[in-house]
């Protein structure tokens, strides 16, 4: 299945989540106007969305993503962890 | 620490994108000074963020047919539709020490100069967390950053006359955010100098070197030669390439 969903964040940023996934998410992909520093770790991001199952808890994706070694600017790791919750849900 | 003002040079939209790379990879190597560029364009272009979704933020037909240059920039934010003449933009090439570590605050002090100036010939704007440069009737521009280790740049692209209309054929604003930012407030949400000053767009320019020679040590420079080389290389191998503008 193939699934997207797309967040404003209150700061103004749009966080876009696209999904491929069956029982597990097999594919993501992050884009929009937000920052992140370095830019190289967009990869290392959109992996950390990848793996889990259908049903992964908020706080599991939160944690994946807070472990990627980013900054993250006009969004945080709840963010993409709803929009992604939200894709596949 | 004395800083270059570059005011020349037209280039390509694909050749201005590989020149923010190759000058500041030169800064964070020690082999560039600090430096303040004012940016000419060739044609119109689109100027997409380095996260953005290609055919979220174009609207790629009319793109395609107009000839218009879609380059995908190598710092986060959002699409910015320019023309020639109708826009400002400059870059600031910075030494990380010279930049707050805190991203947010970061941007607000690296424009504060430009609003200073704007002000200095009575223009109302202000800076709107995280990257906007506003006026109370809307968005005059916006900025984005990139950090190396030991070097920062700081874009600024705002409008003095942009056709909004065109904008508006040319991006997907309106489609794309959500709801409450219909097309009809899209238009309204970008507000051009022009409309609110009678200065040229020359003149806007020379204020902003006057501001920021009255506040840093400045003078005049230019972007060396193989410079430029180096960035039309790298123009022709990524920037000007579908494989890096549509990778998203």
């Amino acid at each position: 299945m193939h699934d997207s969903a797309t967040l404003k964040v209150p700061t103004g940023k749009l966080l876009e989540v696209a999904v491929t996934y069956d029982e597990r998410v097999t594919d993501a992909r992050v884009t929009g106007d937000f920052f992140l520093e370095p830019p190289e770790s967009h990869a290392a991001l959109e992996a950390a969305l990848e793996g889990h199952p259908t049903d992964v808890s908020r706080t599991t994706l939160v944690e994946a993503i807070q472990d990627v070694d980013a900054t993250c600017i006009g969004f945080d790791a709840e963010h993409l962890a709803d929009a992604t919750l939200e894709a596949i849900r | 620490m004395t800083y270059r003002i570059i005011d020349d040079g037209t280039y390509s939209e694909p050749v201005q994108q590989a020149l923010e790379g190759v000058l500041v990879e030169r800064l964070d190597e020690g082999d560039l000074e600090p430096t303040l560029r004012f940016w000419y364009r060739e044609s119109p272009a689109v100027a997409l963020g380095r996260f953005q979704a290609y055919e979220d933020e174009v609207a790629v037909d009319y793109a395609d047919q107009r000839d218009i240059d879609v380059v995908r920039r190598l710092t986060g934010g959002g699409a910015m539709y320019v023309e020639p003449g109708a826009v400002i933009t400059y870059s600031l090439y910075l030494p990380r020490e010279a930049v707050s570590a805190d991203i947010e605050a970061s941007y607000a002090e690296l424009d504060q100069w430009a609003i200073d100036a704007l002000g200095s010939i009575g223009l109302e704007v202000s800076h709107e967390p995280l990257n906007d440069i506003t006026h109370p009737d809307g968005k005059i521009g916006g900025s984005a950053q990139l950090r190396k280790d030991d070097a920062v740049v700081h874009h600024t692209t705002m409008s003095y006359a942009l056709d909004t209309s065109e904008m508006l054929r040319v991006l997907r604003i309106g489609e794309e955010k959500v709801s409450d930012k219909a097309i009809e407030s899209a238009e309204k949400r970008v507000a051009v100098m022009r409309d609110y000053v009678d200065a040229s767009r020359e003149e806007i320019i020379a204020a902003l070197k006057d501001t920021f020679a009255e506040r840093f040590d400045a003078e005049p420079g230019s972007v060396p030669n193989e410079v430029i080389g180096e960035a039309r290389t790298r123009a022709s191998e990524t920037f000007a390439t579908e494989e890096w503008n549509r990778k998203l």
